[in-house]
């Protein structure tokens, strides 16, 4: 990090009046200074810096504009840091309208931020009531995931996908993804297969795993309506040919994959996944409905091939919640005694892991 | 009294009618009028006017041919109308004939509206939507839905269009465009049950038809992969196969494709009835449909599994052993006294079999040619006149 002192002299040329080549050049420095480690800790005790970096990311020129951005994002990466951002400087609206600017060269930078300062749940619960507070709104937010090509300028809106993993720490964010009168959650489903960005499935994945939590929209997520089991088995499913039999019990998504199916990449994403599906279980009709589905013929096959140890546990975790016998008189697994290891899973919703 | 008044009356009727008379006379006479309908024409005439014809000339926009039509349309369409006004016009006219379920004509209105290149681009997204409606109800799904897509780009937000789109879709089995049209109905009308009702179903569908088409190409490629091993297992015992003359292939632009296909097409056999064809069994064993044929008789039998492992002995003990063919009249046909030959078809050379010998042997003959995919085989019984006659016979056309 640089010296106290040198960087205070970098002031006057960050303020707007200053020769454009001079203020870019000031401001690269300042982006190599948030790079480095802890460089948070400059920044909390010399705020002045943080007010020039937001006003910059206005700046006429694009390349300051987008390196200003750069600096956020580096350090959002501190969750301190996130904190003050919040509390003093209330820039979530603007960029939420960053994001669902369709000509914004920046949109995908404010994604980047706002996936950044929502993973603690204070940042998430000041960015989902800045949204319900202002004219854009989740619907808006979602909408714009959605919609490929939303962004005019090619830029691909991935890290909405964390900011609603991170988001859906929230009831309230839960409630709204879960919204039976609304078509929100059928409309991220298709994501858990997205070839195209690792970011964007695996905050999909990450946002169903938390919706998950919530046992009493169990029967509506796997009913017709939403049909959430496919999308969760695709992608685990691999290349092995199923006999005949088995093949035509399961569902229609996952018949005759054929030889170049690829399993999930991201063992994370795996985890997540078969998490989701242990969740599934907790009811005695969600049990029904795996069964019924013949999930446990996927998991097999992913146990069979799977080569880490965790992950191996938690497919076998909910195999053996499958095959058992059903207790008598017990519908929700939630209230019964389990073993250690399932317990770990069976926590809380939790934000995306630290980037 | 009553009497002068009446006759004032009169006097004064009389006087009216002589003015007029009068003044009608001082009129410049006119000439009688070219267009009147005469005793002669006026059949024809009427079968113009619009009042009483069925069909509007091919022409009507001549005015002068037609002049009651143009005087008829100037009354609806006035010439000083802006292109919007007469577009809505037109749009008026079209949706008379839709709710008369008119379908065709509502098309012919809607089009006629759009070509007065209205400058409102909703006047226009409108006019193209109707026109998919009654598009749609006659059944022209694809003319529809490349209205609607057009009305959809004047504006984008015309809930009636993106409706008709979703229902397009869906009758053309378009499943993931259907959702997508959907996707854009939920944006103007989030918690609309029927829309999100139709979303689930296009995308259920979607699957589906994506689970047949996976499944289809499993099929071919596990089709293909069975044919390939069945003509490797012929290739790999030297058997060589011919089509039947008739088949003949003139395709040379692929000779290695061709070759199989020709092989693929070789093995078809030539009794559809039957149904019987060559295969691998598990053991990966061939098992041929085969042919005897009885000259003497002019009979046959096929034989619908021959497996190729078995001998000619086995299947002759098997037929002949215990009963007489019912064409044996004098019981000649037995297996001890049976000859089996083939035909080498190159050179119309007989050659004779050993019962002993396995089809498979038979077959790898380098003389040997498996037409039409079934192997067949000429029987003749021992030591009898007509098989003397019969094999001279063949000696003296056999190419040497």
């Amino acid at each position: 990090m640089g010296d106290q002192q040198q960087l205070e002299e970098l002031l006057p040329f960050l303020s707007p009046s200053s020769r454009p080549d001079v203020r870019a050049t000031a401001v690269q420095y300042l982006l190599g200074v948030t790079a480095s480690k802890n460089s948070a800790e400059f920044f909390l005790k010399n705020k002045v810096f943080i007010e020039k970096i937001l006003s910059l990311t206005e700046d006429t020129q694009e390349s300051i504009a987008k390196d200003s951005y750069l600096c956020l994002i580096n350090l959002t990466g501190d969750g301190r840091f996130c904190k003050v951002l919040l509390e003093d400087y209330d820039p979530v609206p603007k960029f939420v309208q960053t994001v669902v600017d369709p000509e914004s060269e920046f949109s995908d930078s404010a994604c980047m931020i706002l996936s950044n300062v929502t993973r603690e749940e204070s940042g998430a619960e000041r960015v989902l009531d800045s949204l319900v507070k202002g004219d854009v709104g989740l619907a808006k937010v979602v909408e714009v995931f959605c919609q490929e090509g939303y962004n005019k300028k090619e830029k691909q809106l991935h890290y909405i996908g964390p900011m609603l993993s991170n988001l859906t720490q929230l009831s309230e964010a839960r409630q709204f993804v879960l919204d039976h009168d609304r078509c929100v959650i059928q409309r991220l489903l298709p994501f858990t297969q997205y070839q195209g960005s690792v970011i964007r499935r695996g905050g999909i994945v990450g946002a169903l795993k938390n919706c998950c939590f919530e046992t009493v929209h169990h029967e509506w997520l796997l009913s017709d309506d939403v049909d959430i089991l496919p999308f969760l088995m695709l992608p685990l499913a691999g290349p092995e040919e199923f006999a005949e039999d088995e093949m035509e019990k399961l569902p229609d998504e996952l018949q005759y994959l054929g030889e170049d199916k690829q399993r999930e990449e991201e063992p994370n994403i795996r985890q997540m996944l078969l998490e989701t599906l242990l969740q599934l279980c907790a009811t005695k009709h969600g049990r029904k409905t795996l069964r019924d589905k013949h999930v446990y013929y996927i998991l097999r096959e992913l146990d069979n091939w799977e080569t880490q140890p965790a992950l191996k546990e938690a497919a076998q975790n909910v195999i053996h919640v499958l095959i058992s016998d059903e207790p008598e008189d017990v519908d929700n697994l939630n209230e019964v005694q389990i073993p250690v290891g399932v317990q770990k899973q069976l926590e809380q919703p939790q934000g995306e892991e630290q980037q | 009294m009553a009497a002068s008044r009446k006759e004032e009356m009169h006097e004064m009727i009389e006087r009216l009618d002589r003015e007029l008379e009068e003044w009608v006379e001082s009129r410049p006479k006119r000439k009688p009028d070219k267009d009147a309908w005469t005793p002669d024409n006026w059949e024809e005439e009427m079968k113009k006017h619009p009042a009483f014809c069925s069909e509007p000339p091919e022409d009507v926009d001549n005015a002068e041919k037609y002049p009651a039509w143009a005087a008829l349309q100037a009354i609806k369409y006035d010439e000083g109308d802006t292109p919007e006004e007469k577009a809505l016009q037109f749009k008026d006219e079209g949706n008379h004939y839709f709710k008369m379920k008119l379908y065709k004509k509502a098309t012919i209105a809607y089009t006629l509206g759009l070509q007065q290149k209205c400058e409102k681009p909703e006047v226009n997204a409108i006019l193209l939507t109707n026109r998919a409606a009654a598009h749609f109800h006659l059944g022209n799904n694809r003319t529809s839905l490349s209205d609607v897509t057009k009305a959809k780009e004047l504006k984008p937000d015309h809930v009636k269009a993106l409706n008709r789109g979703a229902l397009c879709c869906m009758e053309l089995k378009q499943f993931a465009n259907a959702v997508t049209w959907c996707d854009e109905l939920l944006r103007l009308t989030p918690e609309d049950k029927n829309i999100q009702q139709l979303r689930a179903k296009a995308d259920k569908l979607k699957r589906s038809q994506e689970k047949d088409r996976r499944k289809a190409q499993a099929q071919e490629k596990k089709q293909k992969a069975q044919h390939n091993r069945l003509l490797q297992a012929i290739k790999s015992r030297g058997i060589q196969l011919q089509m039947p003359d008739n088949a003949d292939s003139s395709d040379e632009d692929d000779v290695a494709e061709s070759m199989d296909r020709l092989q693929l097409a070789s093995l078809e056999a030539s009794f559809p009835s039957t149904g019987a064809k060559v295969y691998l069994d598990e053991n990966g064993c061939l098992v041929w449909p085969v042919m005897f044929m009885y000259p003497e008789y002019m009979e046959t039998d096929f034989i619908q599994e021959f497996h190729e492992e078995s001998r000619l002995a086995d299947h002759l003990d098997a037929m002949f052993g215990s009963q007489r063919a019912p064409w044996d009249v004098e019981g000649k046909y037995k297996p001890d006294s049976i000859e089996v030959y083939f035909e080498e078809t190159s050179k119309s050379k007989l050659h004779k079999v050993t019962l002993e010998t396995t089809l498979k042997d038979i077959l790898s003959d380098s003389r040997y040619r498996v037409l039409a995919g079934t192997p067949s085989f000429i029987l003749l019984p021992k030591a009898c006149r007509f098989t003397e006659e019969y094999l001279r016979k063949a000696a003296d056309v056999a190419v040497s």
